[in-house]
């Protein structure tokens, strides 16, 4: 079970293991060793005489090394041994692992001990299908290696692996005859290496993709120079410390480079299975992160520009200047059976790639970037009136056109039934979800903003604004839910309203999109009961047709949404409520050690006394991740303006007396502080008469 | 002059004439550099250098030092600029092989058709299904 296995990653290499440190990859459990979304060892078995060995702890040391103590012996609770082993794990451009056995006997002791070692190549994709392998195996010993291979025309995967101490190596794993003195030590460096070798050329060196190829930095290192440079955090509500110390870690382990740029990081999606270049992940969690670590967002802007859409491919769905949604470097998108080389559908990455350009350029007042990528946000800002009004109404919307191996939902709330009608009956395609809307207007405000102060194009700002109020007019009209006085989560294609309450009004509020007149009864919906838990904002309010606490999109609650409905609510001034979100959501983190999961059930909270965490593949999730960092800012009510920083706090009680130290930006360096005075702790128990 | 049938070849010479002859071309933003396309044929190798400079290309076949070297199949390289194969996908399976500045050709690659046939819209889907 996935609970169990241990997970380990350096870039886009990782290492999922059970607690023994053995991968033996099935259908249920996908262990292994993973880089460039490729499966390179499936088997890596460690026995003694013939026996597997038996877990006392696993020390996760760091993201990046495990440290697994180990006796042989099945069957009973009582260990007696005679006999240690330790395995340390690191990961790299593979990983290396050593061996140690440490005899506490008073005689010299004799083993057989046995690695065992295979390879699937299974794509990332194809790892939970256990899909047919269409090319063939060529496992060999060669040169002291012993070379796990997969070819498919001119495709090569390969895994080596080599031991020190001249052990018998043969095709299916490493044999060790081992003599350790009384009291004595035996150990073994072991070094696995992954290799994207080509088909035309014969190496006797394995061949890594240039992103891996960079000098090998010391981890260890590199993540206390990260920790250093980063904001620090004194407060006196320790779970808050902890929740900031992880978030900053985990941060760290989310970071991925790109083949373009394998000296800068963006924060990749999430832990392991998505360790890539997403579009609408890299963006928000750079989004969230921008006061503490901008250099995310810089290289996000970057890379994603890089990767930007130019011509119109609807098998990858892509259009000039739309930004991707994910990138993959697997056997399936190396032979277009999915349309990953990258993929387009994503509706929000867009507009919001405009809205990070201007937020980055706000806090760090690096113009020379702006200027470098003016082409890029132009096209972008050219995309949603160009390519995405696919109703020929005004409104972004989405539909695939890719039917076969394209996204259908292409907004943030991607489940198939996580867009729908107050009854529970599901809208058609293409849908203009609201949120688009917001992230639409924001898009044009903000590049107006860039096209005046750094474009030096005040006719195209002009443009920019006088569509965005235009925009901003018709959606009051065309999206407001008069019996109800919230936003209609969506459009249908022939004008009518998907009548559903959802978070998404405050994701609206966030982008400004939403008339003041209309904001007070927005932010009662928000913190009634309906949606407001306790804990925080549901995706979908109780009472509608398809509303399920546990249901993915459709009542559960996430904690990146909920970051970004307070930042909305203090946009609109609603600071206390601000405030509350916040609190709930820092509650719940300190429920989960600091480390918020995606997603958690929407039961109110006097309910469960405990968040109810919801079952996902990845963890640390990024956008998770990043939710803290962005509720400390929305509750000191950090805001660029100018040259400056305005602090404006509104915090909870509990946290009270909480003091950000040097905060990056335009300004140099700054130090923010805040006192706890509002009581949330009534905050949405109030229950209203609907 | 008797009608022949369209080569691979002469699909390559039509791509690097018309980006020669483009003049600005907005896709390739700012990008500088060159790039050395090596394409093996029945006629052995043919050797295509590019310039992105100023927002043009400019090709020849003149021998200059290049900041990205690209090798490639001339049927595979017929079919990338034809919209029937994708050179990302081909650079990740080793059917195209790339030494060198990578942010160069991937800007290039800006130049390269969508998938052929594609139409940018489809028919809306008015019913969904509601179970599954």
């Amino acid at each position: 079970m996935s609970a169990e296995l241990v997970r380990i990653l350096e870039g886009n290499t990782f290492v999922v293991s059970d607690t023994r440190g053995d991968i033996e990859a099935s259908r249920k459990d996908p262990t292994g060793l993973f880089s460039v979304d490729t499966r390179f060892l499936s088997r890596w078995v460690l026995t003694v005489n013939g026996s597997r060995l038996n877990p006392l702890t696993v020390d996760d040391v760091h993201y990046y090394e495990t440290r697994f103590f180990l006796v042989p012996g099945t069957g009973t609770v009582y260990v007696d041994s005679k006999l240690s082993v330790i395995r340390v794990r690191t990961v790299g451009d593979g990983f290396r692992e050593s061996l140690a056995f440490l005899n506490h006997e008073d005689e010299p002791v004799d083993l057989d001990v046995r690695l065992e070692a295979a390879s699937d190549f299974a794509d990332l994709f194809e790892v939970k299908d256990a899909l047919k392998k269409k090319g063939r195996y060529d496992n060999r010993v060669e040169n002291g290696h012993l070379i796990l291979g997969y070819r498919r025309d001119s495709f090569v995967r390969e895994t080596w692996i080599r031991a020190s101490g001249s052990p018998d190596i043969d095709e299916s794993g490493i044999h060790f005859p081992v003599h350790i003195a009384a009291h004595g030590r035996w150990s073994s460096e072991i070094e696995v290496l992954v290799d994207v070798g080509s088909g035309t050329e014969q190496s006797d060196q394995p061949k890594v993709f240039r992103a891996n190829r960079r000098p090998r930095r010391d981890p260890a290192r590199g993540l206390d120079k990260w920790l250093d440079r980063a904001p620090s955090l004194e407060c006196s509500w320790d779970p808050l410390k902890r929740t900031y110390q992880r978030s900053l870690v985990d941060l760290a382990a989310l970071r991925f480079s790109t083949l373009t740029m394998p000296n800068h990081a963006l924060p990749a999606a999430g832990l392991p299975w998505f360790m890539t270049l997403f579009g609408r992940d890299s963006i928000i969690t750079s989004l969230q992160s921008l006061p503490f670590t901008p250099e995310l967002a810089a290289t996000t802007l970057l890379a994603l520009g890089e990767r930007q859409g130019s011509v119109i491919d609807d098998f990858r769905d892509e259009d000039p200047g739309r930004i991707l949604h994910e990138l993959r470097y697997g056997e399936l998108t190396a032979f277009e059976e999915r349309p990953h080389s990258p993929y387009y559908g994503c509706a929000d990455a867009t507009p919001l790639y405009v809205v990070l350009l201007d937020e980055y350029e706000r806090w760090t007042g690096d113009t020379k970037l702006v200027r470098a990528l003016e082409f890029e946000a132009r096209a972008a800002l050219n995309w949603i009136d160009e390519y995405a009004d696919l109703q020929d109404n005004g409104y972004v919307s989405y539909q695939r056109r890719n039917e076969r191996t394209g996204l259908e939902n292409q907004c943030w709330k991607d489940s198939w039934d996580s867009i729908s009608y107050r009854g529970g009956k599901l809208p058609g395609f293409p849908r203009a979800t609201c949120e688009l809307q917001g992230y639409a207007y924001d898009a044009k405000m903000r590049g107006a903003r860039l096209a005046r102060e750094v474009w030096r194009d005040p006719a195209f700002a002009q443009r920019l604004e006088k569509e965005a109020a235009d925009l901003k007019r018709r959606f009051n009209r065309d999206f407001w839910v008069r019996d109800g006085e919230y936003f209609a989560v969506a459009l249908e294609s022939d004008g009518r309203q998907v009548d559903s309450l959802t978070s998404n009004n405050g994701h609206l509020l966030w982008s400004g999109i939403v008339d003041k007149s209309k904001a007070p009864a927005v932010v009662r919906h928000l913190m009634g009961p309906r949606l407001f838990t306790g804990w925080g904002i549901r995706t979908l309010a109780e009472g509608e047709g398809r509303y399920n606490p546990i249901g993915y999109h459709v009542g559960t609650v996430w904690p990146f949404d909920n970051s970004f409905i307070a930042w909305g609510l203090r946009r609109y001034g609603f600071k206390k409520e601000a405030a509350a979100v916040a609190m709930g959501i820092l509650q719940a983190a300190s429920c989960f050690d600091g480390r918020l999961p995606e997603a958690f059930g929407g039961y109110r909270r006097e309910m469960t006394q405990f968040p109810v965490q919801y079952p996902t593949a990845c963890s640390p999730q990024a956008w998770s991740t990043g939710a803290p960092l962005l509720l400390i800012r929305a509750m000191l009510g950090l805001e660029p303006t100018g040259d400056y920083l305005i602090v404006d706090p509104v915090l909870p009680v509990e946290i009270g007396h909480l003091e950000l130290l040097d905060i990056p930006g335009r300004w140099g360096k700054i130090d923010a502080f805040g006192r706890g005075l509002i009581d949330t702790s009534r905050a949405g128990s109030k229950r209203r008469t609907q | 002059m008797a009608l022949r049938k369209k080569t691979k070849a002469d699909a390559i010479d039509a791509f690097f004439a018309d980006i020669s002859t483009r003049g600005q071309i907005p896709v390739l933003g700012t990008m500088e550099g060159r790039l050395r396309f090596d394409v093996s044929g029945t006629r052995g190798v043919e050797y295509w250098y590019v310039t992105l400079h100023n927002g043009e290309a400019s090709v020849s076949h003149k021998n200059t030092k290049a900041d990205v070297v690209v090798r490639i199949a001339q049927d595979l390289f017929g079919e990338i600029v034809e919209g029937r194969k994708n050179a990302m996908a081909a650079l990740l399976r080793g059917a195209m092989e790339a030494e060198g500045d990578f942010r160069i050709l991937i800007a290039f690659g800006r130049l390269f058709p969508g998938r052929h046939g594609s139409k940018g819209r489809v028919a809306p889907i008015l019913e969904v299904d509601q179970q599954r």
